[in-house]
């Protein structure tokens, strides 16, 4: 370069390295207010037709605008909708530039606290009075009261309520272990283990007696699901504990993961190690890539833990589980079995419990704000309506889906296509919390309408909601600085817990992890979580939930 | 000056295009390096956002992660440049010293089939090679011993980073040598084997010496890059447990950003952007100094 | 003149062709086992074993992936964006290394350093997004093939090509009266076929394997293409949907092990294709780009 141009080029980082030392600067979170809307005064008049943009739940990516299920509902309502059809792997990372791009849809869908916290904060989420969806919502509300009322934590900050929480009635229901029954029969055993003791007794065997026969110890007891709200959680419920959630104790809220308890669990569970009872590969594995599925169907472990349900016996379906397993490992019997019964003679298992996610407004709606209004109304009417929510999962009887005592609910042809489900934006699980217009479920148990045959015994013998033991504020991050702490402290609680399993640390590192885990944030985050649970009652009271 | 522009009036026709490209899509998306030094709101916008100075930086490196994540990429950046320089310079050797062509070429072509595949392949391929059940680890078991957690444990992991890192570039690093290798003048060679001097000492005096000027600039380019650990390849293959060795600057910002803490991420980006520039200006000058001016990128 | 090789020679020999024969393995070995698991039927994938080749070939996993309604959609939208995005990026490299290539370019110096900079500062992701959507490219192919289709080292590399052709075939041109636009695409182009296929070869291969910015710029799935959508059938096959409570799963005939693997064979099967025509003139390629300057 020339001394000119280089000059140019040193004079141009001068001038902006001078301007960014001398512009005015601003205190931190000094961010703008939401916009408000006098909801008391708004009218909607049906008779208007309102255009509504919609981001819903991201389990319908490949879905397409004008759909039956959305057609249907714009002749309901008198709305026209735009929908907007986003994947769970790219929900993380394409949501937060679409907002910063100023585009937020009129209905927004978030899965996680943090995520309704953050958008609050920056300023582009309608606040919506509990008056409001308690005006026109009321029969929705009792549902959600009854069912997850702790979502109401989810959409509230700082004391205002930003959207209308959702619940899904099916996480009521502990899952069922299940168990190879052939392995089981070998050991001994008439019925699935019940208690610690026995299960310890079934893996040993699995272990080593040879339960698949082929003259070589290549079986394993066990390997866990690697999500954290499973992971060897039967044998933290047998000890009274949640290890990942807040946990009520003495009247105080606690985390599960750093009580004595704890210690006493991962006891039980590093002696299994050193036996061999574990699969090594529990280690290694990541989200999406988590090994007690495969292993199970592969016949390399004789348990699995947490994804049980009625379907996986389902004698008239060929995919089921249990038929499956019958083709790929000839000889193989499925047994499902209870929730262990604890040190303390209670039966225990952690659920999800109820508490969905959250729909919220977006700063827009401030403009139209009967399109709130509209939305409420839906949901009231799927709430008081059963076949209006039916069209809006599923369909029309006859055409998308039909009923079968021993399958339920079934799609037709050409619906039960591949993928067509999915696109069509139809789910056979009504129970869920997972419809794109509609995010509420009645479950099925509360008019047995649509169980099928020999579902209503099971549940009550494996899936009693009465063993669920749930996160005593609904989903931890719902305290202010989970963002801040909450992903690292469970990192650290797993990495600890996974090296004290596998003897790569010495068990007494607990007491040195239960230290560092307050030390980094442990202590903030525990001291918020009780205000919010103080608050809970308050809340609570607000909408009526008991 | 303007009978200059006049005078090349073609080559600046072209030239201004292109000159309106990077500004467009390279400077253009520099001006939201300035959300480093403000609080960003997204419903005033990148230009209306307060200005806070470097309070962003302070965060940065108050908080724990940013510098573990810097620690964690030097160390990577570190390991690969030293167990991953060299081995293309000695496969380049070797091809070299092998006389018949067609396995040699075939041999080439092979090396360099890796490069072709992206870790989001990759990546998916070791996950099932490397895992408990996968075959490397039956391998090891059949050969009576216990199996290896190459994911979960964190020096093992690190060890499958350098490893599988190193055999995606090997082939095709080592090309370039051959590139190198190939340009000696053969004379060379038959008027040193003529006085009785030993295919080790070939290699010794004529071939490693020729090799040094690419290498130089090679080795150059690779210090600039020292705060680049390979994003594609760690985001495809970690998972939580080794974090705490695995998370690097850049998989650091794209969290601050999902988090939608764009002043954060936007500082640590342009801290990696400055150190980098720093790194490339003065390993540049070393390598002239060292070769007396002769050596350089620039 | 015949060499004679000694014992140790010989040794050495045989030891190198060993050496390379194994490293030849180790770099196939992976695309050899999931290649091998894809045609597995679901018990002999769960085997253990060396999986070098399937016992009983079965083809399920394949037709899970194909049933997968927008596959071929995806597929025929990642050829097109790479065929598109390969032809931009060389033609405008071409025009941006000639004058760069060219002594006379007033602020020549300048202007590379501008370039050259490129390469160390980006604005990030956020600032990328919202040019792209400010010039209404979200949803389009050119979101993917426009912003990154000149790289400062690329526009280098053929630059560097360009100054080694002799001053002489240019003082030639002129004297017949060759403008730069001419000289370029008739004498300097053809004369440039090595790097410019060397370049072809590295834009067409990121083009084909890159996917972060689809996962960014792309919401309507009719555009998508094929690395985000195998991505995403991986994971609704191998993994339940996180929090979906447990009705999800859907135990089927096939394991998730092998529709990965199918997946990922489709996913690099045009570049094994296109491998064998371009690797003479990638190595070459290389050579010229790699080295200086």
């Amino acid at each position: 370069m020339t001394k000119g141009e280089t000059s140019f080029v040193l004079g141009i980082v001068f001038i902006i390295g001078v301007g960014i030392a001398l512009v005015p600067t601003a205190p931190p979170n000094s961010l703008p207010k939401p916009p408000k809307v006098d909801w008391s005064r708004v009218v909607d008049n049906p008779a208007k037709k309102l255009s509504i943009s919609w981001c819903g739940s991201p389990a319908f990516p490949s879905a397409q605008p004008g759909t039956w299920v959305q057609r249907n509902l714009e002749r309901a309502f008198n709305v026209d909708f735009k929908p907007l059809f986003i994947d769970w792997a790219s929900y993380g990372n394409r949501m937060p530039l679409m907002y910063a791009g100023g585009d937020v849809p009129d209905v927004n869908w978030d899965g996680d606290p943090t995520q309704v916290r953050r958008n609050v904060r920056q300023g582009y989420v309608l606040e919506l009075p509990y008056e409001t969806i308690l005006r026109y919502a009321p029969t929705y509300v009792r549902y959600l009261n009854r069912y997850g009322r702790e979502a109401w934590l989810f959409s509230s900050v700082n004391g205002h309520n930003y959207g209308v929480p959702t619940f899904a009635a099916s996480d009521v229901f502990p899952s069922a272990p299940i168990w190879r029954m052939d392995w089981l029969r070998k050991a001994g055993f008439t019925r699935p283990p019940e208690t610690l003791e026995e299960m310890h007794r079934a893996l040993r065997f699995f272990r080593n007696g040879d339960p698949d026969g082929d003259g070589q110890k290549d079986t394993y007891g066990m390997c866990p699901d690697v999500y954290w709200s499973v992971w060897f959680g039967e044998v933290f419920a047998a000890f009274g504990i949640l290890q990942q959630d807040f946990m009520v104790k003495d009247g105080k809220v606690v985390w599960g993961g750093v009580q004595p308890e704890a210690k006493r669990a991962l006891t039980v569970l590093r002696q299994w190690y050193r036996e061999g009872l574990i699969d090594p590969d529990f280690a290694a594995a990541s989200e999406g890539n988590s090994p007690q599925d495969s292993k199970f169907n592969s016949g390399r472990t004789g348990y699995m833990y947490a994804y049980g349900s009625f379907s996986d016996f389902d004698k008239s379906n060929p995919n089921a589980r249990e038929a499956t397993m019958r083709i790929l490992l000839p000889g193989a019997e499925l047994a499902a079995g209870k929730p262990l019964i604890g040190l303390d003679g209670e039966r225990r298992a952690r659920v999800w419990g109820g508490p969905g996610h959250v729909i919220w407004f977006g700063k827009d709606v401030a403009k139209s704000p009967e399109k709130a209004i509209r939305v409420l109304k839906m949901f009231e009417r799927f709430a008081t309506d059963r076949e209006m929510f039916l069209h809006s999962r599923v369909g029309q009887r006859g055409v998308e889906w039909d009923w079968n005592p021993d399958r339920g609910i079934v799609l037709l042809p050409p619906f039960d296509a591949r993928g067509q489900d999915m696109r069509s934006l139809l789910s056979t699980n009504i129970e869920s919390a997972y419809g794109f217009f509609s995010p509420c479920a009645i479950p099925l148990s509360e008019t047995q309408e649509f169980l099928r045959q020999g579902e209503a015994a099971f549940r009550h013998q494996y899936e009693d909601p009465a063993w669920g033991v749930k996160n005593a504020i609904g989903k931890s991050d719902v305290v202010p600085s989970s963002a801040s702490y909450l992903k690292d402290l469970r990192q650290l609680q797993s990495t600890t817990f996974i090296q004290i399993i596998t003897g790569d640390k010495p068990l007494n590192a607990f007491d040195g992890f239960v230290k560092e885990w307050y030390r980094r944030g442990g202590e903030i985050l525990t001291r918020e979580a009780n205000e919010i649970a103080s608050e809970a009652k308050e809340i609570y009271s607000k909408v009526g939930a008991r | 000056m303007i009978a200059q522009y006049r005078r090349h009036r073609d080559l600046c026709s072209m030239i201004v295009p292109v000159l309106a490209f990077f500004l467009i899509f390279c400077y253009g998306p520099m001006v939201g390096l300035m959300l480093a030094f403000k609080e960003y709101s997204l419903s005033r916008g990148m230009f209306h956002s307060p200005w806070v100075g470097f309070a962003n930086f302070t965060r940065l490196f108050g908080s724990p992660d940013f510098p573990l994540a810097v620690r964690n990429t030097v160390v990577i950046s570190a390991l690969r440049l030293v167990f991953g320089f060299f081995a293309p310079i000695i496969l380049a050797l070797l091809l070299n010293e092998c006389r018949v062509t067609w396995f040699r070429r075939g041999i080439q072509t092979l090396t360099y089939l890796p490069y072709f595949f992206s870790w989001v392949v990759l990546g998916g391929i070791f996950l099932m090679i490397l895992g408990g059940d996968g075959p490397l680890n039956s391998l090891i078991q059949s050969l009576g011993h216990s199996p290896i957690s190459f994911l979960s444990n964190p020096v093992w992991f690190i060890v499958v980073l350098i490893v599988t890192g190193v055999w995606q570039g090997l082939g095709y690093a080592a090309v370039i040598y051959l590139a190198a290798l190939a340009g000696i003048d053969g004379n060379l060679y038959e008027a040193a084997s003529l006085d009785g001097a030993s295919r080790w000492n070939l290699v010794r005096s004529i071939t490693m010496p020729s090799l040094s000027p690419t290498v130089v600039v090679l080795l150059i380019l690779s210090l600039g890059n020292v705060l680049n650990a390979g994003f594609d390849q760690i985001y495809n293959m970690y998972n939580p447990v080794v974090y705490s060795v695995s998370d690097i600057v850049d998989t650091y910002v794209l969290r601050r950003m999902i988090d939608m803490d764009f002043g954060l991420a936007t500082a640590a980006g342009l801290f990696k952007s400055v150190v980098s520039l720093l790194l490339v200006v003065a390993a540049n000058s070393i390598a002239r100094r060292a070769t007396h001016g002769e050596q350089g990128v620039w | 003149m015949k060499h004679r090789r000694s014992v140790g020679e010989h040794a050495f020999d045989w030891a190198n062709t060993l050496v390379l024969a194994l490293l030849g393995l180790l770099a196939v070995y992976p695309f050899l086992y999931v290649l091998s698991i894809s045609l597995s039927t679901a018990a002999e994938a769960q085997s253990h074993s060396l999986h070098l080749y399937p016992r009983r070939v079965s083809w399920n996993a394949y037709r899970i992936v194909f049933e997968s309604p927008d596959i071929l959609r995806s597929l025929w939208n990642s050829i097109v964006r790479t065929a598109l995005g390969t032809v931009i990026t060389v033609l405008a490299t071409c025009v941006a290394a000639y004058p760069l290539a060219r002594k006379e370019l007033p602020h020549r110096s300048l202007i590379l350093f501008l370039i050259l900079l490129t390469m160390i500062f980006s604005g990030g992701i956020v600032p990328g997004y919202l040019l792209v959507r400010s010039l209404g490219m979200i949803n389009t192919i050119w979101a993917l093939v426009i912003p990154g289709a000149l790289s400062a080292f690329n526009v280098i590399v053929v630059k560097n090509f360009f100054q080694q052709i002799p001053e002489s075939l240019l003082e030639a041109a002129r004297v017949e009266g060759a403008g730069e636009w001419r000289i370029l695409f008739r004498f300097f182009i053809p004369l440039s076929k090595p790097v410019l296929a060397t370049i072809a070869l590295w834009t067409a291969v990121s083009h084909w394997n890159q996917w972060f910015d689809a996962m960014l710029y792309i919401t309507d799935d009719r555009k998508q293409v094929l690395q985000n959508m195998l991505q995403r059938i991986v994971i609704e096959n191998s993994t339940r949907l996180i929090d979906m409570g447990k009705n999800t799963h859907d135990v089927a005939s096939y394991t998730p092990e092998t529709v990965k693997a199918a997946t990922v064979v489709i996913t690099v099967l045009p570049m094994l294709i296109l491998y064998p025509f371009v690797q003479r003139y990638f190595a070459k390629g290389i050579m010229i780009g790699g080295v200086k300057e």
